[in-house]
């Protein structure tokens, strides 16, 4: 979709990581750096809860800038810096799911057979049906429960908590990013936490830890 | 489930959906003002509305990320080997695309050439177009000027002394005698 000139002057005027980009757009090597200091953290803590994997959430984070990096010369301010820096790593964040998830099809009968589960959800559903030690579990039970929780929801409803809760994004944001509606990211968003609150009810209501995993 | 064709969603309920965008500030004010109003009268409603808050609360506790030095480093490197590798390809595109810059501009060149050539062909008078016509008179030429008039010629002719002259060349020759004539 082209575009406008008011909407590109817009967004250069409001937001300062528009700016930063059109600087890179000019082959400014400061401004990239900076861009990826200010958003190495959230990007990679965003992929670290989505794939469930700390380590592949880096890889992707890189892969990311580069695309950023690739695209300067076609860059055209059309939304804040942020949501469209979201939007590609939704994208490659989407790719690698998807070849992951054709990874571990033909991986199955390894995994099953004794090796180290990879995924921290799956090392988290390990800890709570007690493999690991006591004292391990306990220091990390919030988190646990709250990952646990997490990893219950599907891919789309994941990302859409992420981006609302961590990066603040509203509804159309978030749409953007993820190229629905507004109308669905509320449905996404309300199912997502509909199903979070039904996962941590024993906690919520008695201050017991859930039984997922065990 | 493959990622590419998600499955259909299960519908949150009515209740979720409301409260949850209520808490997110996506109401419109009329809906906003309802389900404020049914917080106030609704015990049951209202401790939905605790849960799925608390609930949104704890996802506070989700550790926070801090890259290691080294990725911010490792990024540029990537970057900066991809900027080489552009820069290469840039290089090796560079003689090709001024080899056909080069031949498009000379075939235009050439081209424009021709075309001018053609129209000056045909829009400009022809000198070798009159010598052509007016052969068969510079062919006679020595002989009609020592005759000196066309009444003589005319005369001479129908004595059947201009035996070469073929009968169309006499009557032209008549004709513009007659033209001539008629315009005095």
């Amino acid at each position: 979709m082209a575009i406008s000139d008011s909407t590109a002057l817009r967004y250069t005027q409001r937001d300062p990581d528009v700016r930063l980009m059109l600087e890179v757009r000019d082959d400014s090597a400061a401004a990239f750096e900076e861009l990826m200091l200010r958003y190495q953290n959230r990007l990679v803590m965003v992929l670290t809860h989505l794939i469930g994997s700390y380590d592949l959430a880096e890889d992707l984070a890189q892969e990311v800038f580069l695309r950023v990096y690739r695209a300067r010369k076609r860059y055209v301010p059309g939304a804040k810096f942020s949501t469209w820096l979201f939007t590609i790593a939704n994208n490659v964040a989407r790719n690698a799911l998807r070849s992951k998830s054709r990874r571990r099809e033909v991986n199955l009968v390894a995994t099953e057979s004794g090796a180290a589960a990879a995924n921290p959800l799956e090392m988290m559903a390990q800890a709570a049906s007690g493999l690991m030690p006591a004292r391990q579990v306990a220091r990390s039970e919030m988190q646990e429960m709250v990952r646990e929780a997490l990893g219950v929801l599907n891919e789309r409803q994941r990302m859409a908590v992420l981006l609302n809760k961590f990066e603040d994004m509203c509804y159309a944001d978030v749409a953007e990013v993820m190229q629905i509606s507004p109308q669905a990211v509320k449905s996404l968003l309300a199912r997502a936490r509909e199903n979070i609150k039904e996962v941590i009810r024993p906690y919520l209501e008695n201050g017991e830890r859930p039984d997922i995993g065990r | 489930m493959n990622p590419s064709q998600p499955a259909p969603e299960e519908a949150p309920s009515e209740t979720a959906t409301e409260l949850v965008a209520y808490l997110d500030g996506e109401l419109d004010a009329d809906a906003h003002r309802a389900v404020e109003e049914r917080l106030g009268r609704d015990e049951a409603y209202r401790l939905e509305m605790q849960h799925l808050q608390k609930a949104w609360d704890l996802l506070e506790c989700l550790p926070r990320v801090t890259v290691g030095e080294s990725f911010a480093a490792t990024t540029v490197e990537m970057v900066a080997v991809n900027a080489e590798e552009e820069l290469q390809q840039q290089k090796s595109k560079w003689p090709a695309r001024r080899r056909r810059q080069w031949l498009l501009g000379s075939g235009g060149l050439l081209a424009a050439a021709a075309v001018g050539f053609a129209a000056a062909w045909l829009m400009l008078p022809n000198d070798n177009d009159e010598l052509a016509e007016d052969l068969p008179v510079l062919e006679h030429l020595d002989a009609y000027q020592q005759i000196g008039d066309i009444e003589s010629l005319r005369l001479i002719y129908e004595a059947g002394l201009f035996p070469d002259v073929p009968v169309s060349e006499a009557e032209e020759i008549e004709l513009e005698d007659d033209e001539t004539t008629e315009s005095n």
